[in-house]
């Protein structure tokens, strides 16, 4: 296992850039606590978290109680770059694991620090949001041969628990230009709310958010206000009738009716 | 019904397969789990297509296949309330610009009519039940439900208070609908009189049935080679 023998630092969000940096300076491993662990793990903090909870904050839960024992230092994102339940994750774990130091902070970078390029590739969508979440853990996502190229479509959100939702979007061979909290994550912006709720109304969206996330209010009225939008909000793992509804608004809308594009 | 003799076309829902014998033209309605194994079809759409095809088409691509000349000529909207989700299409000119799609919340419609029709004691087509002054307001049918029971726990009649329920389906789909002026209805409960009579109040209904998907499949079958 890579982390074999390391000390390790938990993140959640996409924490002040220098705060991470000095954790590794110190030899932190950085480990990314927002990414979902296996669902059984998930399913064992259901005692602890609400059942009808967002996934995102249970997996951090679960995340750092899976690493308890190893966890030493946890960055949590606890302000407008995150979410109200990033503060209250950060007050139950100080409860949970007191051997732990808990960093609450907030990252208010004003300025974006990189342009969307990433975001606004022909790079497939799953390797999208794989190299930008390098960023949040202090790495550098490869950027060689990455080039803007013109949108077929867009995706607004936070990047899903279940990335077969990526994978079917990138079945149709599509450019899909990324918008939302993700796209701020790649500017080193996350906490700029103001640029969080902009997607582009000329190109067919899915609008995605997290069943019981607070973005969900800002979801549903953006893809009721968007000519061309999906509205996808999956509690954890995208059922069958979810995927079938993502394919028809990808064969129907984006690429035409009944016409496959690749 | 002879296992796996004829070709079939099957839209294969949560609860009910609509079946298409495409040699003898033959078309019928039994319980999924019922046909599941007993026929392979030539294609399949639907929720448990796989249980019968390896050829699947999406569910919203037939029934689109399946609407033809219905949806040509300006905006239209169709909504298509099965057992388990409803789905809203709106198309310009016959060309698909959106889809809504409640397979959450909002949703397990048609199922809970299904149920609540027989702890009513009345006929699930809803004949000769008249459309009341008022109805339940609940986001999803298993709410609904809820709130069936206490009507009827207050002293409603059931039948009266499953009207009332059937009603509040029918606001729920003509609001996810963006509250047209005509809706293009197919699916299961187009066979609900209950449901169309309550639907039509806000609304002018043209019912298409249960099988466009069906014909859909059809037509999208002999273009992909699979119908000769």
């Amino acid at each position: 296992m890579e982390t074999e023998g390391k000390k390790l630092a938990g993140i959640y969000g996409y924490p002040p850039e220098d705060i991470v940096s000095e954790l590794k300076r110190e030899g932190f491993y950085i480990i990314d606590l927002d990414v979902p662990p296996d669902p059984q793990e998930i399913k064992r903090v259901e005692g602890l978290v609400p059942e009808n909870y967002c996934v995102i904050i249970k997996s951090i839960i679960a995340n750092a109680l899976l690493l308890k024992d190893r966890l030493e230092v946890v960055v949590a994102t606890v302000g407008d770059d995150k979410c109200n339940g990033g503060l209250f994750a950060a007050k139950l774990l100080k409860r949970l694991l007191p051997h732990v130091k808990v960093i609450e902070t907030s990252n208010g970078t004003k300025n974006p620090l990189r342009e969307p390029l990433i975001s606004e590739s022909s790079l497939p969508l799953v390797r999208k949001f794989e190299e930008i979440l390098k960023y949040p853990v202090g790495e550098s996502p490869s950027l060689e041969g990455v080039r803007r190229a013109e949108a077929d479509m867009v995706f607004w959100g936070v990047p899903p628990a279940d990335t077969k939702i990526l994978e079917t979007i990138d079945k149709y061979g599509v450019v899909c230009h990324i918008y939302g909290w993700t796209r701020l994550v790649e500017m080193g912006i996350p906490g700029r709310v103001d640029l969080e709720l902009e997607v582009d109304m000329g190109k067919p969206a899915v609008i995605f958010a997290h069943s019981f996330c607070q973005k969900t209010l800002w979801a549903r009225y953006l893809a009721r206000a968007h000519p061309q939008a999906l509205y996808l909000e999956i509690s954890d793992f995208a059922t069958d009738s979810e995927i079938a509804k993502l394919e028809a608004f990808m064969e129907l809308v984006v690429c035409g009716r009944g016409k496959v594009c690749t | 019904m002879r296992e796996g003799e004829g070709l079939y076309l099957v839209d294969a829902g949560t609860l009910w397969a609509k079946v298409l014998n495409v040699e003898t033209g033959e078309r019928f309605v039994k319980p999924v789990m019922e046909v599941a194994g007993r026929i392979k079809a030539v294609a399949a759409t639907g929720h448990n297509a796989k249980l019968f095809s390896e050829n699947v088409v999406n569910e919203v691509v037939a029934l689109v296949a399946g609407l033809g000349g219905l949806v040509k000529g300006g905006h239209k909207v169709v909504c298509d309330v099965g057992s388990r989700d409803t789905k809203c299409i709106f198309l310009e000119d016959g060309v698909v610009k959106d889809i809504r799609w409640n397979s959450s919340c909002g949703a397990s419609q048609g199922f809970s009519i299904e149920v609540l029709a027989k702890i009513a004691g009345v006929d699930l087509s809803g004949k000769g039940i008249p459309v009341p002054e008022g109805m339940i307001g609940a986001v999803c049918g298993l709410l609904g439900m809820v709130k069936f029971f206490d009507l009827v726990s207050e002293g409603e009649r059931p039948d009266k208070a499953f009207a009332k329920f059937v009603k509040g389906i029918a606001f729920n789909v003509w609001t996810l609908a963006g509250k047209p002026e005509e809706i293009i209805l197919s699916g299961g409960l187009t066979e609900n009189e209950l449901f169309v009579r309550c639907l039509s109040t806000w609304c002018k209904v043209i019912s298409v049935g249960r099988f466009v998907q069906v014909e859909g499949l059809c037509a999208i079958s002999k273009k992909r080679g699979w119908l000769k």
